[in-house]
């Protein structure tokens, strides 16, 4: 009986006895409600001392650099001449890493051509017809090389139309396009201006180069402590999305400088030419001309005359009535009194 | 370093989150309450690990707070028990006299002697009360005391619904009592 029982309570218990190797649930619901899904690893006495080793590791590097350059700066002083990084330690700067190589190519003076420059160009036209030059000017940009034009306007109409646009144009191309746009009519002005943005550019890439330097260490510093607790990690990810956005603004910033640079700007801006006075001629012809413009231009007075008169009277059209009316009212009264002066008796005497 | 923590201590980290603590309550709990969730759901694996998944999401949202009237094995037993209740209730066949055997994708039932499908058979037949005590006074490293914390019952109550089921369960597997 009791072997029976055991049997029977051995099966019950088996029955709730979970034997199934599969991936734990928990990793789903941490997943769900958005933990990060990072096992927890063990923490090591060597896990917490890596920033330590990673001093120490870093004042023993300066210690072997300054040991090996103070020695070869004795002997150039004593040698009384000037000392450079090559007579200093030829063997260390033979075997400079990359990185003090780009520092020091992004140190010395730059050539001209490495100069980053910023052109600008502003030129004026008069033309006989503006919507036509202001036409013409598409033909002018060749679209395979990237050039096109930015901003543009047509306004006014007669001798006060006016055009502008904004050109922009390989740097290198500058001087062709404004060779070509002296096509569109007689120039009026000129100017150009440059800027020099290489300062601005060598520090934007340092600044950028320091950035991603310390985005590389924090993603090194967060796979080095995925068992840190939750608060630790967040507040790395927090300082990773902060390098990031910097990255960001600085990688915009040197797109926009990027740009500004590779196109040249030209401003373009096209007037009406003013009609050109007549040549002289005969005397009859200029007495019939004067005849002419004198009988327009009494025309045109006499209809401005006209057209005021007009205006008066129909604009002032409730004012005439109502002068009309106190005119009759006073008439009729007036009337009225001479009629009752004729009929009044002659005074007695 | 986590094993020497308690489970009201696991709780107050996974309250703020620490996925490390869940990870370590889990590694107590979550086996037991796969088995458990398991027999209540006629051995569908698959729907004990949704309990069981559901059990997790409502740990580290309640976490914050767990009054502590009762001990944290206690609770999560609740959460899993409920929960699989309702699934039995909303997902599987009224009749359980009788039940089908699950796809083999959910267990290894091929592999299972007739006597422990006879056993297992009679237990779906009883009662949701018996079956759930008999479960869980059989149930891995659990006492009857912490059985009938987990269902709300006096232990002497437990005791005697206990004998009653056994009872049941001799006769229907056609065992002398």
């Amino acid at each position: 009986m009791s072997e029976q029982r055991t049997k029977l309570e051995t099966a019950l218990e088996a029955l709730s006895r979970w034997e199934s190797e599969s991936e734990p649930t928990w990793t789903a619901a941490a997943e769900k409600l958005g933990l990060p899904r990072e096992h927890k690893r063990p923490t090591y006495w060597w896990n917490k001392s890596i920033p330590y080793a990673s001093i120490a590791a870093a004042v023993l590097i300066c210690g072997v650099l300054v040991a090996a350059l103070l020695p070869a700066l004795g002997k150039a002083r004593s040698a009384g001449r000037g000392y450079s990084a090559a007579s200093v330690a030829p063997e260390l700067f033979a075997r400079k890493p990359d990185s003090l190589l780009a520092d020091m190519a992004s140190a010395a003076p730059l050539a001209p051509a490495d100069r980053s420059i910023i052109q600008r160009s502003d030129i004026e036209f008069l033309s006989p017809d503006v919507r036509a030059a202001f036409s013409r000017l598409p033909s002018l940009l060749s679209e395979a090389r990237g050039e096109y034009i930015e901003q543009s306007t047509f306004s006014g109409s007669g001798s006060s139309t006016t055009a502008s646009a904004t050109l922009r144009v390989p740097a290198d191309r500058l001087g062709t396009v404004r060779a070509a746009l002296q096509g569109l009519g007689t120039l009026s002005s000129e100017s150009s201006s440059a800027e020099d943005v290489t300062e601005q550019v060598v520090d934007l890439d340092a600044r950028l180069r320091n950035e991603q330097r310390v985005e590389q260490e924090l993603l090194t510093l967060l796979e080095a402590r995925r068992g840190a607790p939750l608060k630790e990690i967040l507040e790395v990810r927090e300082s990773l999305r902060s390098v990031r956005e910097q990255i960001e603004r600085l990688s915009a910033q040197q797109k926009r400088i990027g740009r500004l640079v590779s196109l040249a700007t030209i401003r373009v801006s096209i007037s009406t030419e003013p009609a050109q006075p007549a040549a002289p001629v005969g005397f009859w012809t200029t007495a019939s001309s004067r005849i002419g413009s004198t009988w327009n231009d009494s025309l045109k007075i006499a209809l401005d005359a006209f057209a005021g008169l007009l205006a008066v009277v129909v604009g002032g059209a409730v004012w005439w009535f109502l002068l009309a009316i106190v005119g009759f009212v006073a008439w009729k009264i007036w009337s009225r009194r001479r009629q009752l002066a004729a009929f009044e008796p002659p005074p007695q005497l | 370093m986590d094993e020497a923590r308690t489970d009201q201590d696991l709780l107050r980290s996974i309250a703020s989150r620490d996925i490390a603590a869940l990870e370590a309550l889990a590694s107590r709990y979550e086996r037991p309450l796969l088995g458990l969730a398991r027999a209540i759901l006629d051995r569908r694996e698959d729907l004990a690990r949704d309990v069981v998944q559901d059990c997790w999401l409502r740990v580290v949202k309640s976490a914050g707070s767990f009054r502590g009237d009762s001990s944290v094995k206690t609770w999560l037993y609740r959460i899993v028990i409920n929960r699989a209740n309702d699934v039995r209730a909303r997902w599987m066949r009224p009749d359980l006299s009788a039940p089908e055997p699950p796809p083999a994708l959910h267990s290894n039932h091929a592999l299972e002697s007739f006597e422990s499908q006879q056993l297992h058979a009679a237990i779906s037949a009883l009662p949701a009360d018996r079956r759930m005590l008999l479960l869980l006074c059989y149930h891995q490293n659990l006492t009857q005391a912490q059985a009938a914390d987990i269902l709300g019952l006096p232990l002497g109550t437990v005791k005697s619904r206990l004998h009653t089921a056994l009872q049941e369960l001799r006769s229907r597997i056609g065992e002398p009592a």
